[in-house]
């Protein structure tokens, strides 16, 4: 049974179409199509029918036939290797076989339905472009060139996975990228071994640089502006095709608290949210652990009359205040994680419950003291207001072990907690550059697109290489 | 697998090392005003305002007869037993970090608070913004008993009225620094219970006194109503006043603000002299006068008058401190000591006695800034055209 594929093209239809079906046995959705010009020249279309865009493939088929010539299917590209023509079919190009020559014409009729361009859901924007990523590659980069209209956009295209063979394009901006940055991502990618690529995560996930950390490291997104954006300021874009998700490197800790908005609402005001966002992120990170450690370790630094407001509602409760606030925060995330998947109607359902089950019931009961309700909801509305999920999970997480720090050890625990958090952040590296830049080590242009966004007449535009000195 | 072992031992180093004085918040007993009396046998006795957080509570639902708060007494030797009596009272865990005021009964002033205040300066638990008071003709513990209408803790009323006319949450501090000085004598701001009308009966305290204290801490006599903010004017602690002047043609309140003293002093042989100067800015809120403010040649007038007649009232609040109790509440030894420190190392000693015979001259200089005026005057009263 088993005999030899060959590696190249031959001369003889027959042959090849031997071959071809060998390799796509048990193959129902590829299609052999043998065809007779003049009665003698043997044509053959392998291709998968529902990749193809039918109705331009029968107007060639027709178009041959009427004309009785085969140039018509020779104008396509060629190809010898018979790999090549396997990889090709399988990605929806048809393949065209005619007696005499020693290989394959790849006609690209690919046609699929696919989704259309709709707003980024996770990345909405009130001003600004409305568009974002599909799960189309070229979809995909077609946004990026149109936005970035120049020679120096280079896109490389690479494939990995073994089995998958997902194609994944390399984007950079030539004079705008620090070369050595460049290299270090090429090595790192042409490292990766794996079967299977099904998203732009799998890549993030085989490259970034502490894949134990809780940081993110590269960044993603859905909005082809910021991938523009960050092209032009030096950085490198991996866009995976069947992912709507770019990523984007190397990352700053930063970048997770900037919307693509911000470049585009007026600069005072997007450098206030800025401040906000960043006292947010604070906030879903330490509010518990610091409000438990104040009233259990050191009720002499809250105000008296706040104190004895916390104090009256504590009255009768039955669990100790950490106790109390781990409970409810386990709740709020389960609630969050319940609604996060449900059909949209139930979802709503389900908050009103968990909202009424929570807020009200339990502290008219007495089980729960009014404050941590408040806490909880505080910190809940803190971690909504990271504009990158990615980077508010890792705050969402650490709150527990905050809180129990806290709960344990009072202020000190919460210092050593924020301690460790910050020795980790200082010390994490993302493709070379630290994760804090420029804040710490601090650099040149922290005031410039960092905590606040500067006017953009007082930026200096980045010239060539320059913006990758200072990175 | 050093790594891992290392993270163990900074864990097992934070659990030992820790804190590990967690208590819940509602398993204090929040201790918010402390009065400190003579009881009958010559003991000290000490009565300590314990917050009931219960009670509490139902104050943001409108009317609730609780008081929010029971008084603990005690009786005993030292104030450090005593706050052991009061805890044996309570079952939940005394809490000082929230003290807002102490109350001296006067009797115990009267004696003496050397032994009592040398607890303040070491217990940690004390907080400095704490006010602290002399009960006027009476015992600190009915002060802690008064129901005010307003807040539920009297100590806290007395913090805040203190506030609003006198020193507010630093007086205790300022006695502290005081009292470590030789060139000036501790005063304190003193309360007391004077029901004017059955509703003021049991909820109104009021605070317009200064106690005035000797170098051994006792206290010698007491000052009211205009003569005390004109001490504490001249001791340089006042912020703002209203002054009523009376003139020829009809009395004149000012509110004065940014009040501010200097003293400048000089030594001739033996006699001492001491030149003070107070200054002011001031926003007029009466005018009962035929004086038209608006007028500068008038208001220039006006604000000499003002000057001239205040400065006579406040020589003369001096002229009876020295005369009656002696002491130099204004602190006038101090800056005699930054004027001329070595001379000063001979006065420090009887400076009790050297205080009386200094000559105090005192000029004042209020600025009208603001005649308050809107709108035309009352018809009748001034009325020139």
């Amino acid at each position: 049974m088993e005999t030899s594929i060959p590696i190249e093209v031959d001369e003889s239809v027959k042959l090849n179409h031997d071959a071809l079906l060998q390799i796509f046995q048990n193959c129902a959705d590829i299609v052999f199509r043998p065809l007779k010009l003049n009665d003698h020249l043997e044509i053959l279309l392998v291709y998968i029918e529902e990749l193809t865009d039918s109705s331009k493939l029968e107007q060639i088929i027709s178009a041959c036939m009427i004309s009785r010539d085969s140039t018509r299917l020779t104008q396509y590209d060629s190809v010898t290797h018979f790999a090549a023509v396997v990889a090709k079919v399988l990605k929806g190009c048809t393949a065209i076989f005619i007696d005499g020559k020693p290989c394959a014409y790849l006609a690209d009729l690919t046609s699929f339905n696919q989704r259309a361009i709709n707003e980024p859901s996770n990345e909405a924007a009130i001003r600004g472009p409305r568009e974002g990523f599909t799960e189309d590659l070229k979809t995909n980069l077609s946004m990026i060139r149109r936005k970035i209209s120049h020679p120096n956009l280079k896109i490389e295209k690479h494939q990995a996975g073994e089995l998958t063979n997902t194609e994944f394009v390399l984007a950079y901006i030539e004079d705008r990228v620090k070369p050595e940055l460049l290299q270090e991502v090429k090595k790192r990618i042409h490292a990766i071994k794996t079967n299977q690529l099904m998203d732009s995560s799998y890549i993030e996930e085989l490259i970034e640089d502490k894949t134990l950390s809780l940081f993110p490291q590269i960044q993603n997104t859905e909005r082809p502006d910021t991938v523009s954006a960050s092209l032009l300021a030096g950085r490198v874009a991996i866009i995976v095709d069947g992912s709507p998700n770019a990523l984007l490197l190397p990352m700053s800790f930063w970048a997770g608290l900037q919307a693509a908005e911000d470049h585009y609402e007026r600069f005072i005001y997007v450098s206030a949210i800025r401040v906000l966002r960043l006292l947010l992120a604070v906030l879903s990170c330490l509010l518990p652990s610091i409000y438990v450690a104040l009233t259990s370790f050191h009720p002499q630094m809250i105000p008296l009359n706040l104190m004895l407001s916390i104090s009256a509602s504590r009255e009768g409760i039955p669990f100790p205040t950490v106790v109390e606030t781990l409970l409810m925060e386990l709740m709020f995330e389960g609630l969050r994680e319940a609604g996060l998947r449900l059909p949209r109607a139930i979802g709503s359902a389900v908050s009103i419950v968990g909202a009424l089950v929570i807020g009200e019931a339990a502290v008219q009961a007495g089980f729960i003291s009014a404050p941590i309700v408040m806490i909880v909801a505080g910190t809940g509305i803190a971690s909504f207001a990271f504009p990158s999920y990615s980077v508010a999970l890792p705050f969402r997480l650490l709150r527990f072990p905050l809180l129990i720090l806290g709960g344990f050890l009072g202020l000190y625990g919460v210092a050593i907690g924020v301690m460790f958090i910050m020795i980790h952040l200082v010390t994490l590296k993302s493709f070379g550059m630290p994760y804090l830049k420029p804040v710490a080590p601090i650099g040149k242009n922290i005031w410039k697109d960092t905590i606040v966004r500067m006017n953009k007449r007082f930026v200096t535009e980045p010239q060539k290489n320059e913006e990758n000195k200072l990175n | 697998m050093k790594k891992i072992s290392s993270i163990s031992w900074l864990i097992v180093l934070m659990l030992v090392s820790g804190c590990w004085d967690r208590n819940e918040i509602n398993d204090y007993a929040f201790w918010i005003g402390t009065a400190l009396d003579l009881s009958e046998d010559g003991n000290l006795e000490k009565s300590a305002q314990i917050a009931v957080p219960a009670g509490f509570k139902s104050t943001g639902r409108g009317g609730s007869d609780q008081r929010g708060n029971i008084v603990v007494t005690a009786s005993g030797s030292s104030v450090v037993d005593l706050e052991q009596q009061v805890q044996d009272k309570l079952p939940r865990r005394i809490f000082l970090g929230h003290r807002r005021a102490i109350f001296i009964g006067e009797s115990l002033a009267r004696k003496g608070i050397v032994s009592i205040m040398d607890q303040f300066t070491r217990n940690t638990d004390t907080r400095l913004r704490t006010d602290i008071f002399v009960v006027n003709n009476g015992k600190g513990r009915d002060v802690l008993e008064v129901n005010s209408p307003f807040n539920k803790f009297s100590s806290i009323v007395a913090v805040d009225q203190d506030r609003f006319c006198r020193l507010g949450d630093t007086a205790l501090r300022d006695v502290l620094l005081d009292i470590g000085r030789d060139g000036i004598r501790p005063s304190m701001p003193m309360v007391e219970i004077t029901a004017r009308n059955k509703q003021e009966k049991n909820q109104i305290i009021e605070v317009k006194s200064v106690a005035i204290f000797n170098q051994y801490l006792q206290m010698v006599g007491k000052v009211t109503g205009r003569e005390s903010l004109e001490l504490f004017w001249m001791k340089g602690v006042l912020k703002d006043q209203f002054i009523t002047e009376e003139t020829e043609s009809g009395n004149i309140a000012l509110y004065e603000s940014n009040l501010k003293k200097s003293i400048h002093t000089e030594i001739n042989g033996d006699r001492i002299k001491a030149h003070v100067k107070l200054e002011g800015i001031g926003r007029v809120i009466e005018n009962n006068t035929d004086i038209d403010i608006s007028d500068t040649p008038q208001r220039v007038a006006l604000e000499r008058t003002l000057d001239t007649m205040k400065a006579k009232q406040i020589e003369a609040t001096v002229k009876k401190l020295q005369g009656q109790y002696g002491q130099d509440v204004f602190g006038i030894g101090e800056e005699i000591h930054r004027e001329h420190p070595y001379q000063w190392k001979k006065l420090r000693k009887n400076w009790d006695q050297l205080f009386p015979s200094v000559e105090v001259t005192v000029t004042v200089k209020l600025k009208i800034e603001n005649m308050g005026g809107i709108g035309k005057r009352i018809p009748g009263i001034g009325a020139k055209e």
